[in-house]
């Protein structure tokens, strides 16, 4: 169980906007583009200063140092100049005593922008050769190789897919607070997944050395890669303005603001073409993948390359030829979220093989299954399956829950009910851990014992509910030898830990881990060397008598990674994660409406740290993989306006949307040489069981069609909302 | 009016408070940055997401006895002038000393909170249905944290923690003095909760006037207007729950304006009237909205999709206007003139509805509503129908549709067409190509036109699949429409 699980059903955890706050601490709020494209002339910002509570007004002419948040690409200012790229960037803040007179006076900026037509979709602006970064491929198999494969193919089938963005909705808004410090050193507490990326922004942007800011984490309350690199421009903004007036300010986003002004996951549009041969046999992919990157680069151009990556899904592919276009448009850069551009690229595989099993006339959990993945198995990207449990997964969840039997359940209510349709779905997932950016792949921890005994671990790992201080903790007491109460878990801060990556990729334990693991081996051979016998207490408090150091510092890498862009071969990943899901759903044929009656999982997750926390993950990412296909639902208007910018408009799974029977078995006698203890990341992965709900769905729909003898146009555009699933039942 | 000579007296916690502020201030700003109550978390300001519920308790007598009921509700939904005389208790009011609470240690064991943020929330919706449930159900307990939004957990493991307190809960006596005092004794509320009644008793509350505007829930126009109201001290509409609930009046259903939907959805003369009204009424908003929403102001916010709105229109309701001089009863259906444009006079406020009561109505009700999420959610379109049936021949029927024109629509063209024609298939395809002419509506972010179209034909059918599955079969229908 988690480290902060009793403190958080008493109320008693302090997220950022629950600290302990300054007497004279100020309060921003941003005035953010009304437009998604256009020139921007001139802002009027005479009556908000004259209004009530107002301190100051900062604009792009304020910024001391570069006016750039673009980690990958310098593409994106922080504050608008001369050009606004799409509705909520932002142009001015405005810091006043309150929050709603900070509000109340934003609302009296004017701008003046002439308004020129929004790109809003990603083929148009590939069309019009507006892309984020060259356009990538990937090419298993000589040019021959792959035009044969296909001539000589039983069965090709053709079409497009896609799939919508998604909203974080991360229940804690995104928040931070800068607190000037002494010879304009800055402090600041901002609800971020990368503290590093907030420390090394903040200096670009007020011209300071990184070692003159510090930045802390205490937890994030949900982040889901939303406050990876989105949670950088609101602690900037309150630094940059806590540096100018020297007070304390703080930058807190509202519901709405956060929605409009925010990035989400890509959506993404597929074109594809499947070739198998008379059994069955995948023997060539083509696929060409849009993704709509919104107006500036973010984090697109990795999100692309993981869509690339897992574009194949868990299938063995012999020859294949995958490109996917990063397409600037002007909506709000869409950014991280967990699956990371992976569950795009599956969905536009599970839609080919849907097709070409409804084609061949086989239900598709056999396609699926006479394809998977096998150790040794080369991926289109070059790397070598060193270990795979596609198979044993697949096997071990068809025979524990009965996936014969489900079928014929299946068809046996199919064959009662004309308005009661059912539908089953199979969901085996493969899922690359590392960034796949190399060097990303390192940590550092720095542990210490106290001369009571206690331990204070400190890493770059931010805990945001994924538990990663419990699975710390376990390492650390682990290695030590010392009960786990001795252990507990620094606040993240870029002054104990520097230059780290964010929490992020499904390696915030991977990595962190290792790094407390090495450090605290080197800390207990040390004590081992001051005595072998002792009780902790004893031996901590002797070997200070000894001159023992009590601290420990370390580094991690990951070995083995290697991985060249140009010839896009290599070795991006550390090890893949496999498992799979059954999902059943009934379809109100009536209504349009469905329900996920059970999503049933056989999950390799190695050998769990903590197996109440990864059932947990497991289970967090299927709603929110089910949420994605099937609910959540981002919609804009014409001029590249958010409509669904409140919870009101937006939603995302509530109790009951959720399956009504949900199973987790982790699959037995799992170890993972690649990564600490025998574990595995648990966080991304599980979130493509998902889509074995979609198709659950979409099974049962079909159904009710091919009952009428209707035949059935494509239902692969996600989400399955009740809109798009009533319009298929009924159109003619 | 900015601030009332009366100071503002109710209890928070343990803690018994006055406030001179403005009492438009919102509930959840007044708690997190007056108070420092920060266990109380801002998810969305708007009733949706559940982080931010708290508990309020009013003052009830009971013969001699008076006791406190408490109803989770969002502490963003409530202004500090709802609270006058009442006792609101937050996460940070329910910690029990070291020891956690029941529902505290559930949530924990079975790995329930990750990230934190919402548990407050659950916490406090949990130990709500504690004390109010007839008896310890795990569905309904589940039903009573279905207002709260997690993000993280994909709410399994809250599932399993609400199933393993159903044994600790099992014998709890009715709710009353006698079950607060057995939930203090189980550790699920701290010790103080037992003189909650006398501090409240202690604080004479008089309802005074003031001028402006007028609130009873202010579910809606709290969202709307949060900045507007802050500094303001609108007038609050703030009777008790014993009068607020439907009563029997001379073969009529009278149901106070203020009654809220929850009191509507535990009303058993409501319930007689239409056994269904509690499954429906239980996809309307969630459980902590509909403690707060009255009928009043579903109806005069006029929205084009309230459901509370089609279901008192298929059932004939008529509305009670009251001015301090004068008032008057109109029918429903006359109640609305065009987009959010009501007849209520200047002055005038919605006193309550009346309807035939179940001895008279002699109808049978269906309610039909679709929405992206299935509960918890704003109606894309909605339906309802009251219907008389005798010996196969359409005797009565009034059927209302959300969603489909700028006014909750009464079908009166469908209705006259239907009525005296037997229930078949045959009447029910022409009806539907009458109701098709009858509708109007737009495409926006709920729907497309066509959707909606579509979905209206879909419920019109669903009400008579429903109710005469005999009479009007599965097969019937999907002949009837290829």
């Amino acid at each position: 169980m988690s480290l902060d699980a009793a403190r958080h059903t008493r109320g008693e955890s302090v997220f950022t906007d629950d600290l302990a706050e300054p007497a004279d601490l100020l309060h921003g709020a941003l005035f953010t583009s009304p437009v998604a494209r256009g020139f921007l002339h001139g802002l009027d910002t005479r009556a908000a200063s004259e209004a009530p509570g107002v301190v100051r007004i900062f604009t792009a002419e304020d910024v001391p140092g570069e006016n750039q948040i673009g980690a990958i690409v310098p593409d994106e200012p922080l504050f608008a100049e001369n050009r606004v790229h799409h509705v909520g960037q932002p142009i001015a803040l405005v810091v006043a005593t309150s929050p709603e007179a900070a509000r109340h006076a934003r609302g009296l900026v004017v701008a003046n922008i002439e308004e020129q037509d929004p790109i809003l979709c990603p083929r148009e602006a590939e069309r019009r050769g507006e892309l984020i970064v060259p356009s990538r491929s990937l090419a298993l198999g000589s040019d021959e190789a792959f035009q044969s494969a296909f001539a000589e193919s039983h069965t090709q089938v053709e079409g497009s897919s896609q799939s919508g963005g998604q909203e974080h909705l991360y229940i804690e808004t995104q928040s931070a607070m800068a607190l000037p410090l002494e010879g304009g050193r800055m402090r600041i507490y901002a609800g971020t997944q990368g503290p590093t990326a907030v420390q090394r922004v903040a200096a670009r942007v007020l011209g300071l050395a990184m070692s003159e800011i510090e930045v802390e984490v205490q937890r994030l309350g949900g982040a889901f890669g939303g406050k990876e690199d989105q949670a950088t421009p609101w602690a900037t903004f309150a630094a940059l303005a806590a540096r100018s007036l020297s007070r304390a300010v703080k930058v807190n986003l509202q519901r709405d603001e956060d929605m409009v002004c925010t990035g989400k996951r890509h959506p993404y549009e597929a074109d594809w073409r499947l070739g198998l041969d008379a059994e069955g046999h995948i023997l060539a992919w083509k696929l060409t993948l849009y993704q709509n990157a919104g107006a500036a680069a973010d984090l697109s151009p990795a999100i692309l390359e993981r869509s690339l990556f897992h574009a194949c899904g868990s299938y063995r592919v012999p020859t294949a030829r995958i490109t996917a276009h990063s397409c600037r448009t002007n909506l709000t850069p869409f950014t991280a979220f967990r699956g990371f551009g992976g569950p795009q690229g599956m969905f536009a595989m599970e839609s080919a093989m849907a097709r070409a099993a409804e084609v061949m006339g086989i239900e598709r959990e056999v396609l699926q299954e006479r394809n998977l993945l096998e150790q040794g198995d080369v991926l289109p990207y070059g790397m070598q399956l060193k270990e795979c449990s596609a198979r044993r997964c697949f096997s071990e969840a068809a025979e524990r829950f009965d996936l014969a039997g489900a079928r014929a359940r299946v068809r046996a209510h199919n064959s009662k009910d004309p308005l009661s349709k059912r539908g089953l779905a199979v969901m085996p997932i493969s899922f690359g851990i590392s960034f796949t950016n190399k060097r990303m792949n390192q940590a550092g921890a720095l542990v210490h014992a106290y001369s009571d005994g206690s331990v204070r671990v400190a890493t770059g790992a931010v805990e945001m509910g994924q538990g990663v201080n419990s699975k710390l903790q376990y390492i650390a007491a682990q290695t030590l030898r010392c009960d786990p109460e001795r252990v507990s878990i620094a606040a993240t801060s870029t002054t104990l830990v520097a230059n780290t990556s964010p929490t992020a990729a499904s390696s915030g334990a991977d990595l962190n881990g290792k790094a407390v693991q090495i450090a605290c081996k080197s800390l207990r051979e040390r004590l081992d060397g001051v005595s072998m016998e002792l009780a902790w207490d004893d031996v901590v408090s002797l070997a200070l008598e000894s001159r023992v150091s009590l601290t420990a510092g370390a580094h991690y890498k990951t070995p083995g990674l290697e991985y060249d862009a140009q010839a896009e071969w290599g070795t991006p990943f550390a090890y893949h994660v496999q498992g799979s899901a059954i999902s059943e759903a009934t379809v109100d044929c009536l209504r349009g409406t469905y329900s996920i009656d059970s999503v049933r999982i056989v999950h390799d997750g190695g050998r769990s740290l903590a197996p109440l926390i990864d059932t947990g993950q497991v289970i967090g990412a299927l709603a929110q993989g089910i949420g994605w296909l099937t609910l959540e639902e981002l919609r804009y208007d014409e001029r590249g306006r958010l409509m669904t910018d409140k919870l009101a408009t937006y939603k995302a799974p509530d109790i009951h949307s959720m399956a009504r029977e949900v199973e987790v078995v982790f699959l037995e006698d799992s170890s993972n040489p690649h990564a600490v203890l025998g574990s595995k990341g648990i966080g991304e992965p599980p979130l493509m069981y998902g889509l074995a709900a979609f198709f659950s769905i979409r099974e049962a729909a079909r159904a009710f069609r091919s009952d009428r003898g209707q035949d059935s146009p494509d239902l692969l555009e996600a989400p399955l909302t009740p809109e798009r699933l009533l319009r298929f039942l009924y159109c003619s | 009016m900015e601030n009332r000579s009366e100071p503002l007296r109710f209890q928070l916690n343990a803690e018994s408070l006055e406030t001179c502020g403005a009492t438009g201030r919102l509930l959840l700003d007044y708690l997190r940055r007056d108070r420092r109550a920060v266990g109380t978390k801002e998810g969305c300001r708007e009733g949706d997401c559940g982080a931010c519920t708290v508990l309020l308790g009013e003052l009830l007598h009971e013969g001699s006895t008076s006791w406190v009921r408490y109803r989770a509700v969002p502490a963003c939904m409530l202004l500090l002038g709802h609270v006058r005389g009442r006792h609101v208790v937050t996460i940070e009011g329910l910690n029990t000393g070291e020891t956690l609470s029941p529902p505290q240690r559930a949530v924990v064991e079975r790995g329930a909170t990750q990230c934190g943020f919402c548990t407050p929330g659950f916490v406090v919706s949990f130990t709500g249905y504690l004390l109010n449930a007839t008896g310890y159900d795990p569905e309904t307990a589940i039903d009573a944290i279905a207002g709260n939004l997690c993000r993280c957990t994909g709410y399994t493991a809250l599932v399993q923690a609400a199933r393993d307190l159903e044994p600790e809960f099992t014998k709890l006596p009715p709710p009353g003095p006698e079950r607060t005092a057995a939930l203090v004794q189980a550790g699920a509320l701290p010790e103080y909760f037992t003189r909650a009644a006398a501090e409240l008793e202690r604080m004479q509350v008089n309802a005074t006037q003031a001028e402006g505007l007028l609130l009873a829930g202010g579910t809606d126009l709290i969202v709307q207007q949060t900045s507007a109201l802050d500094s303001t001290s609108p007038e609050f509409l703030l009777p008790n729950e014993e009068d607020r609930v439907p009563r029997v009046v001379d073969g009529r259903l009278v149901l106070p304006g203020a009654c809220t939907f929850e009191d509507l959805r535990r009303s058993p003369d409501f319930l007689a009237l239409w056994p269904g009204a509690h499954a429906a009424l239980g996809r309307f908003a969630s459980i902590l909205i509909r403690e707060r929403a009255s009928v009043a102001g579903n109806i005069a916010n006029a929205s084009p999709i309230a459901d509370g709105t089609a279901i008192f229109l298929a059932l004939d309701a008529e509305l009670e206007l009251a001015s301090p001089a004068d008032s008057r009863r109109i029918p429903l259906k006359e109640f609305f003139l065009g987009y959010k444009q009501i007849a209520l006079k200047e002055g005038e406020r919605i006193a309550g509805l009346r309807m035939a009561d179940a001895a008279h109505l002699g109808r049978l009700v269906n309610f039909e509503k679709l929405s992206k999420r299935t509960q918890l959610d704003i109606a894309t379109v909605n339906s309802a129908l009251s219907i008389a049936v005798v010996d196969g021949r359409i005797e009565a029927l009034t059927l209302s549709a959300g969603g489909v024109a700028p006014i909750p629509l009464l079908l009166a063209e469908t209705a006259n067409f239907l009525v005296g024609r037997p229930l078949t298939a045959a009447t029910l395809i022409e009806a539907a190509a009458v109701l098709d002419g009858e509708i109007a509506p737009i495409s926006d972010v709920r729907g497309s036109e066509e959707y909606k179209r579509l979905a209206m034909r879909q419920l019109f059918w669903a009400h008579f699949l429903e109710l005469f599955p005999e009479a009007i079969a599965a097969e019937t229908f999907l002949e009837a429409i290829s």
